[in-house]
């Protein structure tokens, strides 16, 4: 214990450094506002910035990448809450509730919720990496081909909980999810799927494509076809800070999603999204009034929004602690590194503890920082609402072409948010759930890839899932889930028969 | 007809719709569902299925657009026995125009830049919006324009084409 | 004066006339500012090695050259950027085994030509690649592991970052040197696959990703595939030391390349340049931390090993039927 606390007040020194501090807050102020600007997401600004941070010492340069990462989990919020544009992909769950709330004046109490439960998580999971790192690994490590197909099973199953009204729909949501997401070159073989011969349909549709198009672009639409009583809710505005009551309903979901943001956050290619989507299920199943869910519920932002914070710092913990990159935002910190000529290694803390526990300890400046950039910020945006919406939409509607392009400089995908656009307008139209198809979108082809790894693995032997703890457990968890969403449907059925 | 699955799709269609008018939406999302996996199961004829323990390409494919074929016939059987009929309104001017918005975005940066796209772009999107200003409309397209070219082209470097090439 | 005196005249006017600018643009080259095409994701080893590139030929040339990600499609969106390119020197592209030598012998699907639609300017870097078994695997040696494959065929499985990726072409030079039967797994990107190879989920790759890994006792090297040991781990032996000659796969290596047609000078001038630029002792220091060495050929020894690979390749591909159409 009291190497880590030696280790820690090393890595504090380190990042409490004039220069240090300034490249952290420099780097949180950056993915506050790459986190508002929608589709120029953390990837695109990372690889923008990386030339410059050659000039730089290498724990300046990660501390200040780092800020970028989970400053963007900060700024994608905003948007999200304020006009339904996720700004990041892991801000997707926050246009649920928040946007909600933020219809019904609630824009600043909604942004005040998703920076307070950010900062919590963010102090916690710095504490996790500092002491944990090694054991949570060795976790991480556990999980194989079989138990990534079962956990993501588990996820699909959970995404009918995403569904407001008939659960059918949300099947069929989630199949059409599924579909989309199996666009592309297989992984498994390489072979072209529904590519229409065009290569830039080989990599997959990115998510951020997918869900400007669903929610950004169709909620401009919707917007300007419902008419100008539509619009005019959207400005009022009572107040800007919690209440005691949004204190009591926020603090429990902060916590819960905390920990399933940093667990979920670990597993290689997890990082941000997957944590705000399992917390959001969570919250919505174990409340008393799930009805609420979707109409504002003050614990459906601060749980996801807590997740996808924590998420974005543990995945640090496989490249920090193993040297292997998790996902590809953790990929750019290790090409950082490469470019100062350290290689990323399990043994990065023995060889270079500067920077270790530096970088580690700036984690928690910079969610210090982004507090204090954040809270000022909420006033200014929600006063921004007050703009007249035919000056508002023209502006978010160009933020979000510049920004898809800007992912991968493909003129091809900002063609396919229009498509998206259109599909979610008809589907919001014939009220079908967008959640679960994003989120299917997301779990499917890791499902897929898992699935047919395992089968190759076993040699065709499906006991494989049973056979391993890990992956029998999430099997059994699923299981449960689908008993729980049948049973009030079965209720319901039996009492409309017995009316009838 | 299957009385398990009339009693069930009328128990879903009563508790938990919140309005009648869903029995038209039932059947045109079932149209689209089935519509949409109809295609894919097409698409992907010729994708090799493979066996529980090698599966190819096709394993997958196949059985989430079957999926979705069924489910889509299942909606649209719920939506005919349902009693509600009214179908959605769709205002089809903002909708055409935002997506061409966005197509002309989409088909002009690369070789016209960043500017002349985005001033094409606010142009055609702004007269989606229900009371258009013609005074004003230049000004706010000229504005974005000017403040995008200035924030990506030369604040952010971002390396996209700025000016026609 | 006849028509065809006029057109013969008309030729060699207008040959002159094209051949003028392209000396002036060797000499004045460059005069703005230079694109390099990356074509995979930024934060990658090409990434990483373009941009040091990048710096040393601005240092010498006093242009910025611009380092652009343009990933995708196995590296086939960028290239095809640079194979449509004017060869005017002003679009380059960093290229890799993977790009040049393997990807035209798995799909016929591709936009341009291979060979005809690049130029070959520097090679820049050799990649190292070592054979990697996770510790609980009873071998400790590449004989002893031959020997252990070969007994329990179909036991095994080896890892790479993709199909058609490099790591699945060695893996398969191996089944065939060795006369194993490995199953091939593949992942999305090294990442994954490093990991699952920590974790022994998988027992074997071939490739450079894990060699801090390694080092710390995580994965256990048994051989280098290069032709010459790794200076860094001068422990490990070489296939042939270890007693897998048959084994042939050539090494991974990171090279400049330009768009196909461009003038002689030009070439010359960007492999000094690039050469110069790659020598550097900063620069050899930082490619050294990613189990490479700097290699400084001339324009035409690059080209002759681009041909030497593509053979090479194509051979395996053909023999193991692997190709991403079905």
């Amino acid at each position: 214990m009291s190497e880590i606390v030696q280790s820690l007040a090393l890595g504090f020194s380190v990042a409490a450094s004039l220069s240090n501090l300034w490249y952290c807050f420099l780097g949180a102020l950056i993915g506050t506002l790459i986190g508002v600007l929608p589709g120029i997401g953390p990837i695109a600004t990372m690889a923008m910035l990386l030339p410059l941070t050659y000039y730089l010492q290498p724990t300046e340069a990660l501390i200040m990448l780092a800020g970028i990462y989970y400053g963007a989990q900060y700024g994608g919020s905003t948007t999200a809450v304020l006009m339904r544009l996720p700004g990041e992909s892991s801000s997707v769950v926050t246009c649920l509730d928040g946007y909600a709330m933020a219809r019904k004046g609630r824009a600043g109490t909604a942004l005040a919720t998703a920076a307070l439960a950010s900062f919590f998580a963010g102090t916690v999971v710095t504490l996790l990496i500092a002491i944990a790192s090694p054991a949570l690994t060795e976790l991480a490590q556990k999980f194989g081909p079989a138990e990534y197909f079962s956990l993501m099973a588990l996820g699909l199953v959970a995404a009918v909980v995403f569904a407001q009204g008939s659960p059918l729909r949300a099947v069929g949501a989630i199949f059409l999810g599924l579909l989309l997401g199996l666009i592309g070159a297989d992984v498994n073989t390489g072979f072209d799927r529904f590519t229409l011969d065009r290569p830039e349909l080989r990599d997959g549709i990115g998510v951020v494509v997918v869900s400007m198009g669903l929610f950004g672009i169709a909620e401009i639409m919707l917007n300007l076809s419902s008419g100008p009583e539509g619009q005019g809710e959207r400005t009022r505005l009572s107040r800007l800070w919690l209440t005691k009551e949004d204190f009591r309903a926020a603090w429990p979901a902060t916590l819960r999603g905390t920990g399933l943001g940093a667990l979920l956050g670990i597993l290689p290619g997890g990082g941000a999204m997957l944590g705000s989507f399992a917390s959001y299920a969570v919250e919505k199943r174990i409340s008393d009034t799930p009805e609420r869910f979707g109409e504002g519920a003050i614990e459906g932002v601060a749980g996801p929004e807590a997740a996808n914070n924590a998420g974005a710092q543990s995945s640090f913990i496989p490249m920090l602690a193993l040297g292997i990159p998790g996902n590809s935002v953790m990929a750019m910190m290790a090409g950082a590194m490469l470019i100062h000529g350290i290689a990323p290694s399990p043994n990065l803390a023995s060889t270079q503890p500067q920077l270790f526990w530096g970088l580690i300890a700036s984690m928690w400046f910079g969610n210090l920082m982004l507090l204090v950039i954040n809270l000022p910020l909420i006033g200014l945006w929600v006063k921004l609402l007050a703009a007249p919406y035919r000056m508002l939409f023209p502006a978010i509607l160009l933020f979000c072409c510049i920004g898809i392009y800007t992912v991968n400089n493909s003129a091809f995908e900002v063609g396919l948010v229009a498509l998206f656009g259109l599909l979610g307008v008809v589907l919001a139209k014939l009220e079908c759930p967008l959640a679960p198809l994003v989120l299917a979108f997301i779990l499917g082809p890791m499902m897929e890839e898992n699935l047919r790894r395992a089968m190759l693995l076993s040699r065709g032997d499906p006991s494989i899932f049973l056979s391993r703890p890990i992956s029998l457990g999430l099997l059994i968890a699923c299981a449960l889930v689908v008993a729980l969403l049948l049973m009030p449907n079965f209720r319901r059925a039996r009492e409309a028969a017995t009316e009838a | 007809m299957d009385p398990l699955n009339d009693s069930q799709g009328r128990a879903a269609a009563t508790s938990s719709e919140p309005a009648p008018a869903s029995g038209a939406n039932d059947i045109l999302l079932g149209l689209l569902f089935a519509a949409i996996g109809a295609i894919a199961l097409y698409a992907g004829r010729n994708y090799v299925f493979g066996t529980t323990q090698r599966m190819g390409p096709g394993f997958l494919p196949r059985i989430v657009s079957g999926a979705l074929v069924l489910i889509g016939i299942a909606l649209m059987l719920r939506g005919m026995l349902a009693r509600g009929w009214a179908s959605p309104a769709i205002a089809w001017r903002p909708i055409i125009l935002i997506s061409l918005a966005v197509i002309v975005f989409s088909s002009t940066i690369d070789r016209l830049g960043l500017f002349v796209a985005s001033l094409l772009t606010v142009g055609i999107g702004a007269c989606a919006g229900q009371e258009i200003r013609w005074k004003e409309l230049p000004l706010i397209a000229l504005g974005l324009a000017a403040f995008c070219t200035v924030l990506f082209g030369y604040v952010l470097k971002i390396s996209m084409p700025v000016w026609p090439q | 004066m006849t028509p065809s005196r006029r057109s013969a005249l008309g030729l060699i006017a207008a040959a002159s006339l094209a051949a003028l600018p392209q000396v002036a643009t060797a000499q004045a080259y460059p005069t703005k500012p230079v694109k390099i095409i990356v074509p995979f994701a930024a934060g990658g080893r090409a990434d990483a090695l373009a941009r040091m590139l990048a710096q040393g030929l601005q240092e010498q040339m006093g242009q910025p050259f611009v380092v652009e990600n343009r990933g995708g499609a196995s590296g086939s969106l960028g290239s095809d950027l640079v194979a449509k390119a004017p060869p005017d020197g002003y679009t380059l592209l960093l290229a890799s085994t993977g790009t040049q030598a393997i990807l035209p012998k798995i799909t016929t699907k591709l936009p341009y030509d291979a060979d005809r639609d690049f130029t070959p300017i520097a090679l820049m870097v050799e990649s190292y690649s070592f054979i990697g078994v996770h510790p609980g695997v009873k071998a400790a040696s590449l004989k002893e592991f031959v020997d252990l494959a070969r007994a329990k065929p179909g036991e095994f499985n080896y890892a790479s970052s993709g199909v058609g990726t490099y790591n699945h072409f060695a893996g398969e030079f191996f089944n065939i040197a060795a006369g194993s039967k490995i199953t091939h797994i593949a992942y999305r990107g090294s990442g994954p696959s490093v990991n699952d190879l920590v974790a022994g989920h998988v027992q074997m790759m071939i490739g450079g990703e894990f060699i801090e890994v390694a080092q710390a006792g995580k994965v256990r090297i048994l051989a280098t595939t290069n032709p010459q040991r790794w200076p860094g781990l001068p422990d490990i032996p070489t296939m042939k030391e270890a007693g897998l000659a048959e084994f042939s796969a050539p090494p991974l290596w990171f090279g400049l390349l330009g768009p196909g047609g461009m003038p002689r000078e030009l070439v010359e001038k960007l492999n000094q340049a690039a050469n110069k630029a790659m020598s550097d002792s900063k620069t050899v220091e930082r490619v050294k931390a990613a189990a490479s060495i700097v290699r400084t050929e001339s324009a035409e020894a690059f080209a002759s090993l681009i041909k030497v690979e593509q053979k090479a390749f194509g051979d395996v591909a053909k023999q193991t039927n692997m190709k991403f159409e079905e």
